[in-house]
């Protein structure tokens, strides 16, 4: 059964990535060998660097957003006596929770330069409203990402930082170290495993992400949201070249496989 | 000095902590409260305003017509994706946990690595694979589609669940003269009711919540999943029907938020195994 839903597709999209399939020929005539045809347009294709771009600045900026949020949170939650901890938690969760294309359609709302609430709000404090869909897209899908994607680095970092005995942090205070100090030189090296694992987690969770951009930009204005999953997507069905698609599937396979070897040697670092 | 120092920065701490709790809060339900609003309207546009005069009457239109079969096809994907997911993880998690047979350790790295492959990246052959297949448009194929891409994780689950029941309780009911899959129903079963949990929970959502597949592989209006069912919402020109929108945005998201904080408890405890059952 995996082998054959996801092993099998596998050497299928590579295999495809040599021919000339697609949905738009004479469909009698069948498919063609076509060489590395298809990888030679690929590295011409300014659509493809464009997404390329796009989704490394997303992916890299989203994983800062989730862990700087994560991070914050969960250490809110354990400041002493502090209460809604619970509803904070839980607050967490919805949008995680939420189907990626619904969180689209409601940022639409939350970011609309006339009507939006996010606007509104900037007025009320006596700003100027912002068109974020038109002048800030990458900024606009990033704020609905942000939202997505911090509960599970929340989860695990407040996992990581549950783990740390109170010992540790009775014995800093001894010694006399700031919040701050603890903060740098012992929390985070204490959860630097939670740290990387939350890293990885949301890399691959948003490095192909196609629901919620679809929802909220489709891509555009103009490919400035193109990641990715929208610009295969675009290749294979609205172009309608499917052996195109399966040669740029492949190749941003490489660049996934790439990233997962990155991440396995940071590890072995860390573990040092 | 110091005493002073303490009383007056909790209170300044605290009130930092809850700007910040109150900042999270707008962040994450103002978008919710326009959903809701908007759904209880019948004229409402992006605008996040309570409805002059809230009505129920999308909701219950939706309960006819269109918007009813999509919501009925999404349940008859999704169940049918977690039972079939089910018996795949139960039966294959079983194998795996039990039986000792060549290249085993080699398949565990193996369906890993599908793991690591993101489903979108799967697409393109997969069309052409139902295509290849006659299942273009069906549900069946897209029950496939699903229950391949969420069984990786789920014989993982299922694995460390059965990892956890202790080989002697099976060798007991065997002496009893037990076949396995006797003993696979009675005895391990009613064990693993956890890691079934966690299963079921994640093949629904993945089936309920999936977007990209039926959207490439279902081409009638009449097979739809909500999840596509909802661009019916889009008219031309721009011109969104934002209730009705709003309102099937409503039953999509729904069902996963409702099961998460029901059988949630089920969920966190099944996949906490997978670690337990490391070996």
């Amino acid at each position: 059964m995996i082998m054959a839903v996801f092993v099998a597709p596998f050497f299928w999209t590579v295999a495809l990535g040599f021919t000339d399939f697609n949905l738009w020929g004479d469909p009698t005539r069948g498919v063609r060998f076509v060489g590395l045809r298809n990888f030679a347009r690929l590295m011409q294709d300014r659509n493809f660097y464009n997404s390329t771009a796009v989704t490394l600045s997303f992916v890299l900026l989203a994983v800062i957003g989730h862990v700087a949020l994560g991070l914050l949170y969960a250490n809110l939650i354990r400041v002493p006596r502090i209460r809604f901890t619970k509803v904070i938690s839980v607050s967490m969760l919805i949008p995680w929770l939420t189907p990626g294309l619904v969180v689209g359609y409601m940022w639409r709302s939350v970011l609309n330069v006339d009507y939006g609430s996010l606007n509104d709000l900037l007025q009320l404090i006596g700003l100027a409203r912002i068109d974020w869909l038109r002048n800030y897209p990458l900024i606009s899908i990033l704020m609905a990402n942000w939202s997505r994607g911090m509960a599970v680095a929340f989860i695990l970092l407040s996992a990581g930082l549950e783990s740390i005995p109170s010992t540790v942090y009775d014995a800093s205070k001894i010694d006399g170290a700031s919040a701050w100090q603890t903060f740098l030189y012992i929390k985070i090296p204490m959860i630097r495993y939670s740290l990387l694992l939350t890293v990885l987690m949301s890399t691959f969770g948003t490095l192909l992400a196609f629901d919620m951009v679809y929802g909220l930009t489709g891509g555009g204005p103009l490919g400035r949201t193109e990641v990715f999953a929208i610009y295969l997507y675009n290749e294979a069905f609205g172009h309608m070249a499917l052996g195109y698609a399966g040669a740029a599937s492949t190749v941003i396979l490489m660049l996934t496989v790439g990233l997962g070897l990155i991440y396995i040697r940071l590890n072995r670092v860390i573990e040092a | 000095m110091l005493s002073r120092l303490s009383s007056a920065r909790p209170a300044l701490l605290h009130g930092a902590v809850y700007l910040a709790f109150a900042a999270l809060l707008f962040y994450v339900f103002a978008p919710y409260l326009w959903l809701i609003f908007t759904a209880l309207s019948t004229q409402a546009n992006l605008q996040l305003r309570f409805p002059a005069q809230p009505t129920l009457a999308n909701i219950i239109e939706a309960f006819t017509g269109q918007t009813l079969r999509w919501t009925r096809n999404s349940f008859i994907i999704a169940s049918s994706t977690t039972l079939l997911a089910l018996a795949a993880s139960v039966t294959g998690g079983y194998a795996l946990s039990r039986g000792t047979f060549r290249g085993k350790a080699t398949l565990m790295y193996g369906i890993i690595l599908t793991r690591v492959i993101p489903s979108t990246l799967i697409i393109v052959p997969v069309f052409g694979m139902m295509l290849w297949l006659g299942l273009l448009d069906t549900h069946l194929g897209l029950v496939l589609v699903y229950v391949g891409i969420t069984t990786p994780f789920n014989l993982w689950i299922m694995k460390g669940a059965i990892d956890a029941v202790p080989v002697e309780l099976e060798e007991a009911a065997q002496l009893d003269g037990a076949s396995r899959l006797k003993i696979l129903g009675t005895v391990v079963l009613p064990l693993i009711v956890p890691g079934i949990g966690a299963v079921g929970v994640l093949s629904f959502d993945a089936a309920w919540g999936g977007f990209i597949m039926p959207l490439v592989l279902l081409s009638s209006t009449d097979k739809y999943p909500v999840s596509v069912g909802m661009f019916t919402a889009f008219g031309l020109d721009e011109n969104v029907d934002f209730p009705k929108l709003a309102t099937m945005c409503l039953i999509y998201m729904l069902p996963v938020i409702i099961l998460y904080f029901t059988v949630g408890a089920y969920f966190r405890k099944g996949l906490a195994s997978i670690g337990a059952g490391d070996r």
